[in-house]
């Protein structure tokens, strides 16, 4: 009896370890979350062998509104490459206008992303 | 007598305050770190506009295809002339290293240092071949030089163009321009153009 147990409970334990948490692509900021709906966030590949992602969305506010985003590039261990497309850039998205971002990744090792929008203030 | 003892303390007493006043009035020296949202704006190019510029450049290439190649071998790049239009003394380095690095990060564009306008990048190229006249070195250790010729080359150009607006102030663009040749050939398989633009005041000057 007691070795059922401890197999059940290896079993939990394995089965859990094998369940990851499933990461969110996007990270919106509660200020921008406000006045944005995102409409798409899509992946596709450029260059023959490099991940390509983009966001489009719509600013409801009936003010301009300054934003910043970044694109973060992960490789199959999700830990992040470093290179000029995941800096932050900052634009203003006109009011009541529709908006798109894209980037490609830095390297073909790039399999997941996650992109981050924050309003500036 | 006591009289000028205490002028001189007086004395004494108001230059160490403005002193004091002085140094601390003084502006800090303060370590901007990468990533900072408030990294100050100049009229001039910072580190910023090159990455900025950087980016875009080698983000267009990308996107355009101009650096896919079928056999699947890598492209090999040689930097020919960028000129420096600008009213600054600038290192085009700051712009075209960057490019560089994303190239080769990109895994498809390397960027020989062995054959350049002005000779070798790295004179080391050069060198290496004398190796083989010393005796000091051991010949099997010597690796047999062969060295790639380029099939790709960029070149271009930063512009700077000063406008004023009102009497207060001024608009200050920058223009990279740069183009990818294929030296097959001579012909361009890829263009840019990336403008930044500052309003700053007229007293403020971008050299």
């Amino acid at each position: 009896m007691t070795r059922y147990l401890l197999l059940l409970a290896m079993l939990f334990v394995l089965a859990s370890c094998k369940t990851m948490r499933p990461i969110s692509n996007l990270e919106i900021g509660p200020t921008a979350s406000r006045y944005l709906e995102i409409s798409s966030l899509h992946s596709g590949i450029a260059s023959s062998n490099l991940l390509r992602v983009g966001l489009s969305g719509f600013n409801t506010s009936i003010q301009n509104r300054e934003v910043r985003y970044r694109f973060a590039w992960l490789d199959n261990s999700h830990f992040e490459i470093p290179g000029l497309s995941s800096r932050w850039q900052y634009t203003t998205l006109q009011a009541k206008e529709s908006f798109s971002f894209e980037m490609i990744a830095p390297t073909p090792s790039a399999s997941h992303y996650k992109v981050y929008l924050f309003d500036v203030k | 007598m006591q009289k000028q003892s205490t002028i001189k303390f007086s004395k004494a007493a108001a230059l160490s305050l403005f002193m004091v006043l002085g140094v601390g009035c003084a502006p800090q020296t303060q370590l901007l770190r990468s990533g900072m949202n408030d990294m100050p704006v100049i009229a001039g190019l910072s580190n910023s506009d090159f990455k900025q510029a950087a980016s875009e450049a080698v983000q267009s290439m990308l996107r355009s295809g101009s650096v896919d190649r079928s056999d699947g071998k890598k492209n090999i790049l040689v930097i020919s002339s960028i000129l420096n239009d600008t009213m600054q003394r600038i290192d085009t380095d700051q712009l075209i290293k960057k490019i560089r690095i994303e190239l080769l990060q990109s895994g498809k564009v390397k960027t020989t240092t062995a054959i350049g306008l002005n000779g070798s990048e790295d004179v080391m190229n050069q060198k290496y071949s004398q190796l083989s006249l010393s005796k000091k070195i051991n010949k099997n250790t010597l690796v047999r030089q062969k060295l790639t010729a380029p099939n790709l080359s960029l070149s271009g150009k930063i512009i700077q163009r000063n406008n004023q607006l009102k009497s207060s102030s001024q608009l200050v663009e920058y223009y990279f321009q740069l183009t990818l040749t294929d030296l097959s050939d001579g012909l361009a398989i890829w263009e840019g153009e990336t403008a930044i633009r500052k309003v700053t005041s007229s007293n403020s000057v971008s050299w």
